[in-house]
């Protein structure tokens, strides 16, 4: 429980059994993401090539992450009827289809539609969560689905780092297309090598049925409206992509496809809203006993926390070197290197976040990350022309370190607030990430980048103080070792 | 708050007037962790003059309900744990009435029983002995003889222990008040004593006291049949606490991950053996010197999963109550455990599976000699009405001398448990696919044809090195699947054996064999009736790949052939 990482057991540099398994989803995990930011550090090369707006660079990367919130939903089913090695494979062979069309794309509009397709390969992060929890035991798990989240978030930094020079290496105006393209052919080739080589489960391991999905469960009244309400932000991000993209704002949908998706995510809410309503409608007519309790605002709070750690990165990371070209005319390379700073530090900050939370305390360290998001950000929202470059980039390393550290810190928390429902708990937090994501990319469309920072920095402030008031320390400790080597489990009433 | 449960108890049964006694009465008054979770209990059984072995029976069933209550799993309520023991004994006693004397009447005994646990009272009632409640001096009584009339004036018993296959018992439920008295008797007092009588008996403090008056009393007033009473004085009860299987469920914490070295009540761990996502297992020595042991905890993945938790608990209780030399040995934890986990003994041995790996290709008689012994194992599960589930060659071990045991019984479903009401979801099981039946894939209920079929795959995983059927048996590829001959992967094997294992691995259960004893007879003698006589016919000898391309050549033929008919002739 305590999450020590214990090396008797966990043999990293093996190639067998379930490090295997992990080494596999990770790089699985990294490509998605390669694939999903291929387009940020290459934006300077395709904004001067399509003479794109700034209006129109927004809604493309607006509308890179707009599907991927109902995509989780879907992705969650079909990894229930296929198991997670056909549809992770499954979503890199499609995801790497798209991605080809996103390079040969010839016109705004298909740029846009391969972009928001591409949305669809968020939602990998999903199926290797579960596959990582078939096969590690309870003790490993935390520190493996670190390893998993964090190496492959990187796959962010790796796109800045990389595609830029590729482009240049294949060079001419088209460069960008070949770059692009080529993390669309990994993504095909690797989702053969992760068909081989990966499997659902451990040989000879036993089947139990898997506990009926749909809603999470909630204990008590208030929680029930809670819950409720914590719904309907991802139909609102949903919405709020409708409207931007409809006939009041930038026109690429026309006013009947407007009305018939606010009718769709309007369904969508319902169906949620009902599910709900079928999975707890009961605890109107008898309470849960006190065993089966657990409070809904953990959950809460822990949404709303990785929504300020992880869906700004997710914005972040997508405006970042495009921001560096502007504001310091540097190269187009040096600029997706730097920007792509910003997920390098996903290596250690994101499982180092984790550690740190079992050590000193999940309140206290989304305290500080939190804190350390606000200082962050609002520090980035004062770099101009005049700061020196590289303390820019001092600083966006110190950012991003706090911010994966409050993604690993919230991660860690998770399996501390209703053991039963870890995987529910789990998914939600995820979406909400992408509702972040969602949110401030469109906020950034709206308002100055400098701004962009500053709403970051008060978002993150306002949820310190939610936390700082609300949370409640999860207390995993029920045992103790005495000197002589005796365990003795400690009373918890 | 539960060792607030203060009871004094009082019993007394003579023979009187009659040569024998054939009352039977006893009671259990546990300490600690049982009497919180399993309650205290008192019965009396009278066993019924006309049957051969009314005192047998009688005994049986008292020593048996006071036994087997307290080895049900700490989860299940007590009207399920009552019940599902008094089924089994009725069962039993029908049994043995008929084996050994040849009619239903052959072994026949009233129940009368009473457990008190936390501040209620469960009573549990067949036949004419009686449970009275005795509140501020009124005596109330608690349970309706189960007679009919047979003739004027003359009656008979209309329900009783071992008459039929199963029996319906009565249970009711009585919220208990301090200074409550619960009386139980045979008819031999309540026959002779009324209500005024009875009622003066009870005047006595001393429970041991009341029932020697009840006893004395009737007998003088000319009670022609044994006599027995018991008393139970209430003095004080546990303060109001919320009755739910929750608590109980949660009485025992998870233990942490163990290191070697560790100590956990007594045992030292020496390595961890396995862990998945379930449950870790550990090899342990005992501190004070022993066999080493296997120490299973569970995952703390389902640290607030009732479902799990019961499944857990089952085990144990399961493992407790199977004595069979092929099937691992269940070890009582300590008394005054920490938390929960479960002991069984140590087989150091390789697995089935490296075994299997070890011996590529064994002697039929070696894998007979296995198969027999796990087949042993397997029906001592079966007697006691419970379906392992998941036998596979991961689960079988083979120590030192050769002796083959069934480990984990972590899947095992009882009968008749799924009908038992919890307010949480059941674990629902769905076996290692390559060797659960197609049935239980298909998420029927498993059977004991259910294991036959498994023993049958791992007979023939053991003669071939393959499985029987090229894919799981799912129900979408069900249809296709046809049985691999295991003469096609060994031909060194006899015609014979190839068809007792084809059946042994039937699809339908319908079509494998009935009992466990036909399967390890033909798997030793020819058995002429399953092997065909002549040749297969054509549609079997050709694999189903095959049929398909000659269709589709023939198609193809045809759409040449129409081609040509419509443009090459003119």
């Amino acid at each position: 429980m305590s999450g020590s990482m214990n090396e008797q057991s966990f043999r990293f540099f093996s190639f067998e059994g379930k490090t295997r398994i992990l080494h596999l989803s990770w790089m699985a995990f990294f490509i998605t993401f390669l694939v999903w930011f291929n387009h940020a550090p290459l934006m300077a090369a395709i904004r001067e090539q399509f003479g794109l707006s700034d209006a129109e660079v927004n809604t493309l990367l607006l509308l890179n992450v707009a599907l991927t919130i109902p995509a989780r939903i879907l992705i969650g089913m079909l990894v229930d009827a296929l198991g997670p090695r056909k549809v992770y494979s499954l979503v890199l062979v499609i995801s790497g289809v798209i991605c080809l069309g996103f390079a040969l794309a010839e016109t705004f509009e298909q740029l846009a539609i391969s972009r928001f397709l591409l949305g669809f390969v968020g939602a990998g992060f999903v199926v290797g969560i579960r596959l990582i929890s078939e096969w590690y035991p309870a003790r490993e798990v935390g520190f493996a689905e670190g390893i998993y989240g964090g190496w492959g978030n990187f796959g962010a930094a790796f796109a800045g780092l990389s595609l830029p020079t590729l482009a240049l290496f294949f060079g001419g105006d088209d460069g960008w297309r070949c770059a692009v393209g080529t993390t669309g052919l990994i993504a095909i080739a690797y989702a053969a090598v992760f068909y081989a080589m990966v499997r659902d489960t451990p040989k000879g391991s036993t089947y139990f049925k898997p506990k009926k999905g749909g809603a999470m469960e909630v204990t008590s009244k208030g929680d029930f409206f809670l819950y409720m309400l914590m719904n309907l932000p991802l139909s609102i991000a949903l919405a709020l992509i409708v409207w931007k993209l409809g006939p009041a704002n930038l026109n690429m949908l026309g006013e009947t496809t407007t009305y018939i998706l606010y009718g769709v995510v309007f369904l969508m809410l319902a169906f949620q809203l009902l599910r709900i309503w079928q999975v707890n409608g009961h605890i109107f007519s008898k309470p849960v006993p006190e065993f089966d309790r657990y409070p809904f605002k953990q959950v809460a709070l822990l949404n709303l926390t990785y929504m300020a750690s992880f869906g700004s990165e997710l914005a972040v990371v997508s405006m970042l070197p495009l921001y560096f070209l502007d504001t310091f005319e540097i190269s187009p390379v040096l600029a997706g290197m730097l920007g792509g700073s910003f997920a390098l530090m996903n290596l250690f900050g994101r499982p180092g976040g984790g550690y740190v939370a079992d050590k000193i305390g999940r309140k206290r360290t989304t305290l500080i990350t939190l804190a350390g998001i606000t200082v962050g950000y609002l520090l980035m929202a004062q770099i101009d022309s005049e700061w020196p470059l590289a303390l820019a980039v001092l600083l966006v390393l110190f950012c991003s370190v706090f911010v994966q550290a409050g993604c690993g810190a919230v991660y860690a928390s998770v399996p501390l607030i209703k053991r039963r429902l870890t995987g529910q708990v789990a998914g939600m937090a995820g979406a909400y990430g992408n509702v972040g994501g969602v949110v401030f990319l469109l906020v950034l469309s709206l308002v100055s980048p400098a701004m962009f920072f500053v709403v970051l920095g008060i978002f993150a402030l306002a949820i310190l103080v939610l936390v700082g008031i609300f949370m409640d320390e999860p207390s995993p400790q029920t045992s103790e070792v005495m000197p002589d080597g005796s365990v003795r489990m400690i009373e918890v009433s | 708050m539960s060792e607030n449960l203060l009871l004094r108890l009082g019993q007394q049964s003579i023979a009187g007037r009659k040569p024998e006694n054939q009352d039977s009465l006893g009671a259990r008054y546990p300490e600690g962790e049982a009497l919180a979770l399993k309650g205290v209990c008192a019965v009396v059984a009278d066993g019924v003059s006309a049957s051969q072995a009314g005192r047998e029976a009688a005994e049986t069933c008292v020593k048996g309900f006071l036994h087997d209550y307290y080895s049900t799993p700490d989860s299940w309520s007590v009207e399920t744990a009552a019940s599902r023991v008094l089924g089994a004994l009725n069962r039993w006693l029908h049994g043995r009435g008929h084996a050994s004397h040849g009619d239903a009447r052959g072994m026949v005994c009233t129940f009368s029983g009473v457990v008190i646990k936390n501040n209620r009272a469960y009573i549990f009632h067949v036949g004419d002995s009686r449970v009275y409640l005795l509140r501020d001096n009124d005596l109330d009584c608690l349970t309706r003889d189960h007679h009919v009339l047979v003739g004027p004036d003359k009656q008979a018993l209309a329900r009783a222990m071992g008459v039929e296959l199963n029996v319906e018992i009565d249970v009711c439920r009585v919220r208990l008040e301090s200074g409550d008295r619960l009386i139980l008797t045979t008819d031999g007092v309540h026959g002779t004593l009324n209500r005024q009588a009875l009622l003066a008996c009870l005047q006595e403090d001393d429970p041991e006291a009341a029932a020697q008056a009840l006893v004395t009393q009737a007998f003088d007033q000319g009670s022609t049949d044994n006599l027995s009473a018991q008393v139970i004085a209430v003095d004080h009860l546990p303060a109001e606490d919320l009755e739910s299987h929750y608590e109980r469920l949660s009485a025992l914490p998870f233990p942490p991950p163990l290191e070697p070295g560790q100590v956990l009540d007594g045992y030292r761990i020496v390595r961890e053996i396995h862990a998945s996502s379930r449950t870790q297992v550990y090899k342990a020595n005992p501190v004070d010197g022993g066999d080493p042991v296997i120490l299973k905890t569970p995952s703390p993945n389902y640290l607030d999963d009732p479902g799990y938790i019961d499944r857990f608990m089952t085990e144990a209780w399961v493992a407790k109550r199977i004595n069979n030399a092929h099937v691992v040995k269940s070890i009582d934890p300590p008394q005054n455990r920490q938390c929960l986990y479960c002991l069984t003994e140590f087989v150091s041995g390789p697995t089935l599976r490296e075994w299997m790996n070890d011996h590529p290709q064994p002697k039929p008689a070696e894998v007979r000699n296995l198969v027999r012994q796990i087949a042993s194992g397997l029906r001592a599960l079966h007697r006691l009405e419970m379906i392992h589930q998941d036998l596979k060659p991961e689960n079988i071990v083979i120590d030192g001398d050769g002796t083959v045991k069934i480990i984990d019984l972590g899947s095992v479903r009882i009968r008749g448990i799924e009908e038992i009401d919890v307010p949480w979801d059941r674990d629902s099981y769905l076996g290692t696919a390559s060797y659960a039946a197609p049935e239980c894939l298909e998420g029927d209920l498993s059977t004991p044809a259910s294991d036959r079929y498994a023993l049958g795959v791992i007979a023939y995983e053991m003669l071939t090195g393959q499985l029987p059927y090229a894919k799981e048996p799912k129900p979408s590829v069900r249809n296709r699947l046809r049985y691999r001959s295991a003469r096609s992967v060994n031909p060194d094997l006899p015609k014979w054996l190839d068809a007792c294992l084809e059946k042994a691995v039937a699809l339908k259960p319908q079509d494998r064999y009935p009992a466990l004893s036909e399967f390890l007879h033909d798997l030793e003698h020819p058995n002429p009736k399953l092997i065909p006589v002549g040749s297969e016919p054509l549609v079997d000898r050709i694999p189903a790949d095959r049929w398909r391309f000659l269709a589709l050549l023939s198609l193809l033929g045809n759409l040449v052939l129409v081609l040509w008919i419509l443009f090459g002739g003119g």
